[in-house]
């Protein structure tokens, strides 16, 4: 995968930034694996139609790939648009149609400005209903949130407590948007106008941290970022052939929900999150205390609390809880987005679930640099598009 | 011929100073907006429903970066609200001070005109 960054790649097109991403996933493997041995391209996008107005972006990898006339589709599901082509990659294989394909996704956002890209983000939710009374994306993450906090007497404390370690597991993988905790940044932010902050909460309750959509502050969102990743997929019976260390995919799953969250009976949980983890870990045979290591879809800080409770890992109502008390740390019993999440990692939201899937492999294979989970087996990838309409669940095991 | 349950449909009853969903004739689950299909029993026999926009706040939030068709209302309140007849449904929140808004709280329907159209709104009951 490429780094997730704002600027970084502010000079390239969404095709290079893949086509680095695909390269990197092949140069990878092993034993080695020409880039001509993919039989098939599966890409995630949200919006390149949009934000640089180019659409039929799957033949256009495969073109830039060189690997006309192998077929390739363009993948969509919101933010979870490579979870999807991730899931699609697995049963291509499964069907027996292809022994080796590429999965990816990538996403160029920051060519626009930040009102369109809420305007376009906006389009993932309903835009009947939804956008057309004033919803912004982060508008509903933030009315889940205000229904979560009545439903259970949760404080925003416990989303900051989200923030601070997903930013501080960010400072420590060199591919995340954001490599600063936020002590760091809360010193180089208070410098200008030489504010000392005595902690991470009076930074993330002051001025510096303004309100986007009540009651989650820019630091509960993740960033708007430019990105791309990739993974190569190979049968059970060609994979050995690439390495002697394969990370093998045990279970997947996916469920959609209504695109309107005012349609759902629960605003504090996500059905397709519990009904996508239900099937991979029955395909995988394992239960949710198998997990070693975790990358959960947090767009927002609400949505990793929501997450690891649908997953299983907690009781409802306890997530946030669990944040506070250290437990989804990178040493804690349960980690969580030992890679710094969407939160600190970036957002480029059509790379996202390829990025996550990224991150198990190396997590599982033990390569995972400073933010290693020590002696990880197991891993699971959630992937949420937009407010939970469609989801995907992965679990990977060290093979 | 009845009219189909459409957005346009739905818009024209909001112009019109009216929330309309739709009823199954078979199971007799009520949707708002209105839809072709039934969501309980996949039934596509459906009829026309007037609902009267009483309610209360579900889920809410203040919006600090708005939409590019929202600007000068912003900060502006948003919510979801639960009728009384059963269904949920988005809305603006309309408050002159958006930071003691509650859920719970009891709200009644409000047809906000904009320059093209009419959006659909709940102020305090």
């Amino acid at each position: 995968m490429t780094r997730f960054h704002h600027r970084l790649h502010a000079d390239k097109a969404g095709r290079e930034i893949f086509v680095e991403a695909a390269i990197e996933a092949a140069d990878s493997v092993d034993n080695g694996l020409e880039l001509r041995g993919v039989e098939s391209v599966f890409v995630g996008n949200f919006s390149d139609d949009v934000f640089e107005k180019q659409s039929h972006t799957g033949a256009m990898m495969a073109d830039w790939l060189g690997l006309n006339p192998r077929p390739a589709v363009r993948v969509e599901g919101a933010c979870a648009s490579s979870g999807v082509a991730f899931n699609l990659g697995v049963q291509a294989i499964a069907s027996g149609l292809y022994d080796v394909v590429l999965v990816g996704g990538f996403e160029k956002m920051r060519s626009q400005t930040t009102e369109q890209v809420t305007d376009a983000l906006a389009m993932a939710a309903d835009a009947a209903y939804e956008a057309s009374v004033g919803f912004t994306f982060p508008g509903l993450y933030a009315s889940m949130a205000t229904a979560y906090f009545h439903k259970y007497g949760a404080v925003w404390e416990e989303l900051a407590a989200v923030t601070v370690k997903n930013h501080r597991n960010g400072a420590l993988n060199p591919k995340a948007h954001f490599q600063s905790d936020i002590m760091s940044t809360a010193a180089k932010a208070g410098e200008s106008k030489g504010i000392k902050f005595k902690d991470e909460l009076e930074f993330l309750r002051s001025s510096f941290n303004p309100v986007v959509a009540y009651p989650l502050r820019l630091f509960d969102c993740c960033p708007v970022s430019d990105g791309a990743a990739a993974v190569i997929l190979a049968g059970d019976d060609v994979a050995r052939k690439f390495t002697d260390t394969p990370v093998i995919v045990t279970g997947i799953g996916q469920a959609s929900d209504t695109l309107a969250l005012h349609d759902r009976s629960d605003f504090t949980s996500m059905r397709a999150t519990r009904v996508a983890a239900e099937s991979a870990y029955r395909l995988a045979g394992l239960s949710m205390r198998n997990i070693d290591v975790a990358d959960v879809h947090d767009c927002f800080t609400i949505a990793e609390v929501m997450a690891t409770e649908d997953l299983g890992f907690f009781p409802r109502g306890q997530g946030g809880k669990a944040a506070v008390e250290g437990v989804t740390g990178i040493k804690g019993d349960k980690p969580v987005n030992a890679d710094g999440g969407l939160k600190a990692k970036g957002h480029p939201v059509g790379a996202t679930g390829a990025a996550m899937a990224y991150e198990m492999f190396k997590q599982l294979r033990g390569e995972a640099g400073d933010h290693q989970v020590a002696g990880a087996e197991v891993g699971l990838a959630h992937n949420v598009g937009a407010a939970g309409a469609t989801v995907t669940v992965q679990i990977f095991r060290r093979g | 011929m009845s009219v189909a349950f459409t957005v346009q449909a739905f818009n024209e009853g909001l112009s019109q100073g009216k929330l309309r969903g739709n009823r199954c004739m078979k199971c007799g689950r009520l949707h708002l907006p209105p839809r072709p299909i039934c969501r309980g029993c996949g039934s596509r026999q459906l009829e026309w429903v007037d609902f009267k926009g009483a309610g209360q706040i579900e889920a809410f939030t203040v919006i600090g970066v708005p939409l590019s068709g929202f600007k000068e209302m912003c900060p502006y309140a948003v919510g979801i609200v639960k009728l009384d007849e059963g269904p949920t449904i988005s809305g603006l929140l309309l408050k002159e001070k958006t930071d003691d808004l509650r859920i719970g709280d009891r709200v009644q329907i409000a047809y906000v005109k904009g320059q093209d159209r009419t959006m659909l709104g709940f102020r305090a009951a």
